[in-house]
């Protein structure tokens, strides 16, 4: 082209010729719409040859533009002078773009075929369409945010998670969504350098008020460089959450189990391992998780669980849980109890297996420890049976077998009442079931027995509640202990007791008589040594005037000898019986009274402290007190005497003491002076029958009291005797 | 009473002949003049009362001496007797025991005109029962001889 010259004529038939050959429609229209010219392509469209189109009216030509709007815009063209372009079909998908413009008087129309063009330019709108609509409509939520933080846009998705109108989301500040508004700094500032954010977590409320957790994955858009907005893209995790939640609560469930929880593979290679597996068996999740339970935890010969548990649980069947063994890391071995269960993937199929395993080598421990007391309880000499609280026999020993001659199937199901209780003794059971009801004991209560063969036996029967682990009576152990021998032996001793007793009283009673008795006689050789001294004396000698003093003096020891033991005998007979309360003080008046002659005569000085009632006979309390003071008188020293009489309370008992200043007792004798005509001193310095602490003995071991004497010699003896508050029985 | 001259009529019921000497040894050292009637066991002081009741014209008794224990019937039994019969209903007895008062005093306690008296070893105490004797019978009535008795009986206890 560069080579012609525009002005050159190019002749009409070249320039026909070239419009030919163009690819685009060309036609010339007369101002009275007549064609002037149409090039082939032209008259393709037209559907003419070039002969039929050349002076033809264009509108019948092309009918396709034969609308009044398309004929008002080409009028305008002709009119205004103003060239315009527009796209039309011409047939279906045959689209061609257009420009008309005036030329010389007529005007001239171009036609493209833009078909192409037109298909490429509809789908790329259409994807444009599908694009808005993905990002509009789509699942994902999504939004942009200002660099200033507010919400430019947002999707329905999001708007739908989060449950607010686009008025009430966008153009708000994004932080005002957020649980925790600082998150949004972060994210800002790490968006402004070029971080992309993946996953990012955070907590959206929503318009009800409840909260979203979102993972965001996040990037800034930027234009020429400046920060534009993020494009955010929003996907709920709440569920993820509470599934994670619900996970680590399965997790802490299984480490927290007491029992061990482990898995395995098929290959029986270990694929998880909880805490208490690692407490039970010493190894941890490391050492044990990918190792082969059967080196790590099967001993010897236990070999075989395994491969058993195996094909059981491939053939389908269940496996029932077992007692086995399993060896722990330091080799000791443990008693388990093992319960296996198939884990399955989604398809139903058996990947694996998990097992529960729960040590149970104290439950061993302590059955065995239950068999020795079973055991023991068999060989136990006495009958050992326990009943329910409705009497019914439940456990029945050997020695009850071998002491009431049933078996245990016999006994075992009766009734205590029926099988082994005599008709007369009925009652007993009920008291006893009573009392057991009330949680109360039965100690060695004492009865008797019917045998099988009927014959009766003596046993001592110890009953005590049976508790269950929640601590209510669920029945009651009987001890039955065979006394028949016992009793007998018994009964014999208390024949010969009371026989003793009876033999002891015959003696004091004959005792008691012969210091009666024996006083007659005394009595003669008294009053008739006196007469044969006053109507004889002067006609005999001086010797037998001693003679006769040898007489007298016997004659009135044996007297004081003979009222001592009446009275020593006394303490008993007059103490027969519950004693009364007697008041100690005017017990010790009426015996001070008795004494005065005697106590006036040395100028002794008696004293006492406040005196209590006391229990005990007044004639053995009159005993104590006279023999007392008597023994003080009798033992005085040079110094003038002086006792003291008291008495203070100690526990349910009074401690009376009777305190002199005489010669005291050397502690060698302080014993021994309680015995019965036991004396210290001769006769002549000091007269006494050696009776009168004897009958003191006699009296507080009447009275269920004590008599003890302190005393250093040379300073005084202080007696003290006990004596019950109350009456002993 | 009325003769000054008529000596009392005293029945001692006494087994041991030595406790009869020293009554009569007690009697006299007091001066009563008495005419003792001796029973040796109490069979025979029944039927000597018994004798004299049923014959009115034997001499009356002032006094009974009474040891209470009497072979073959004891004091007691002869002091119940006596009690039942008319004549002697009221006579004054001294009852005489062995030094126990216990086996004594269960007899007739209530009885006003019975005395007690304890054999005592000292040879004075025992002719106190002189004094005794003679109190009674010369208070001439029964509630001056339990008077006197009371005062006796207290003196031969010391």
């Amino acid at each position: 082209m560069t080579g012609v010259d525009a002005r050159t004529t190019v002749p009409f038939s070249i320039a026909q010729a070239l419009l030919d050959d163009a690819p685009g429609a060309v036609v010339f229209i007369s101002p009275d719409w007549s064609v002037a010219y149409a090039n082939r392509r032209a008259a393709e469209l037209a559907d003419k040859s070039a002969r039929e189109i050349a002076g033809a009216d264009f509108w019948i030509l092309f009918s396709r533009f034969e609308d009044a709007a398309t004929k008002r815009r080409f009028s305008r063209v002709l009119k205004d002078g103003l060239e315009i372009e527009f796209d039309c079909e011409m047939s279906p998908g045959q689209w061609f773009q257009f420009r008309l413009r005036p030329i010389g008087n007529g005007l001239a129309l171009y036609g493209t075929d833009v078909s192409e063009n037109r298909i490429a330019t509809q789908s790329l709108r259409e994807r444009e369409a599908e694009l808005t609509d993905f990002l509009e409509n789509g699942n994902v939520a999504l939004h942009w945010v200002g660099p200033d933080g507010t919400i430019l846009w947002a999707n329905d998705a999001e708007l739908a998670l989060l449950g607010y109108t686009a008025e009430e989301y966008i153009g708000h500040s994004v932080k005002d969504y957020h649980v925790d508004p600082p998150i949004i700094d972060d994210i800002l500032y790490r968006l402004a350098n070029n971080e992309k954010l993946q996953s990012y977590e955070a907590r959206l409320r929503r318009k009800d008020g409840s909260i979203c957790h979102v993972a965001m994955n996040s990037s800034v858009y930027r234009k020429n460089g400046k920060f534009i907005h993020t494009r955010c893209f929003t996907r709920d995790i709440t569920a993820d959450k509470a599934y994670a939640q619900f996970q680590e609560h399965l997790v802490a469930i299984v480490n927290s189990s007491e029992d061990a929880i482990i898995s395995q593979d098929l290959n029986g290679l270990l694929t998880s391992w909880n805490t208490s597996a690692e407490r039970m068996f010493g190894f941890t999740a490391e050492e044990a998780v990918g190792q082969p339970v059967a080196t790590l935890l099967v001993p010897e010969d236990r070999q075989h669980d395994e491969p058993e548990i195996l094909s059981r649980l491939q053939k389908g069947e269940p496996v029932i849980p077992f007692e086995t063994k399993r060896r722990k890391k330091d080799g000791t071995l443990l008693e388990i109890f093992l319960t296996v269960s198939p884990v399955k993937d989604s398809q139903g199929q058996i990947v694996g297996l998990s097992k529960t395993v729960r040590d149970i080598t104290d439950r061993q421990r302590k059955e065995r420890a239950s068999q020795l007391l079973a055991a023991i309880v068999d060989n136990s000499e006495d009958a050992i049976i326990s009943k329910n609280l409705d009497g019914v026999i439940t456990s029945w020993n050997k020695s009850a077998e071998r002491l009431f001659g049933f078996t245990g199937e016999e006994a075992i199901g009766q009734s205590v009442a029926a099988l082994l209780i005599p008709d007369d003794r009925q009652d007993e059971e009920r008291e006893i079931l009573s009392r057991l009801r009330k949680g109360e004991r039965t100690d060695h209560f004492e009865t008797k027995r019917r045998r099988k063969d009927g014959a009766l036996l003596d046993i001592s029967l110890t009953v005590s509640p049976v508790k269950d682990s929640r601590n209510r009576i669920v029945g009651a152990s009987k001890i039955a202990r065979d006394i028949t021998e016992q009793v007998r032996s018994r009964a014999a001793l208390r024949k010969a007791n009371n026989a003793l007793r009876r033999s002891n009283a015959d003696l004091e009673q004959f005792a008691y008589s012969a210091s009666h008795d024996l006083q007659e006689p005394l009595r003669m050789v008294s009053t008739y040594t006196e007469m044969l001294r006053r109507k004889y004396g002067d006609k005999l000698d001086s010797r037998a005037h001693e003679y006769m003093d040898f007489v007298s003096e016997g004659g009135s020891r044996m007297e004081r000898l003979l009222h001592d033991l009446r009275s020593f005998m006394q303490v008993s007979i007059a103490g027969e019986g519950r004693p009364p309360v007697v008041d100690s003080r005017t017990v010790l008046g009426d015996t001070l009274a008795n004494l005065k002659p005697a106590i006036d005569e040395i100028r002794a000085e008696i004293t006492s402290g406040p005196l209590p009632p006391v229990a005990i006979h007044e004639f053995q309390l009159g005993q104590l007190f006279q023999n007392l003071i008597v023994n003080a008188i009798r033992y005085r020293s040079d110094a003038p005497l002086r006792v003291h009489v008291e008495a203070v309370r100690e526990g349910d008992q009074w401690k009376f003491s009777v305190r002199d200043n005489g010669i005291g007792i050397d502690p060698e004798y302080q014993e021994q002076i309680f015995g019965i005509f036991k004396r210290l001193h001769a006769a002549p310095e000091y007269p006494g029958t050696g009776m009168g602490l004897a009958i003191c003995h006699r009296v507080l071991e009447r009275a269920g009291g004590r008599i003890w004497v302190e005393s250093e010699p040379g300073r005084g003896s202080t007696f003290f005797f006990r004596l019950p508050v109350e009456a002993p029985f | 009473m009325s003769a000054e001259k008529k000596p009392y009529e005293i029945l001692v019921a006494e087994d041991n002949p030595a406790d009869i000497g020293l009554v009569r040894e007690a009697l006299r050292k007091y001066e009563v003049d008495c005419s003792l009637n001796l029973v040796y066991d109490g069979a025979q002081a029944i039927v000597y009362i018994n004798r004299l009741h049923a014959d009115p014209e034997t001499p009356q008794l002032d006094l009974i001496l009474l040891d209470m224990q009497l072979p073959k019937r004891t004091g007691a039994e002869v002091l119940r007797y006596i009690r039942s019969t008319e004549r002697y209903s009221r006579i004054p007895v001294i009852v005489m025991t062995g030094g126990d008062s216990t086996r004594a005093g269960e007899t007739a306690e209530s009885d006003p005109g019975v005395s007690y008296f304890r054999k005592p070893c000292d040879l004075n105490a025992f002719l106190e029962l002189g004094l005794m004797v003679r109190r009674i019978l010369t208070a001439g009535n029964i509630g001056a001889a339990a008077a006197a008795c009371s005062e006796t009986n207290l003196g031969g206890n010391r």
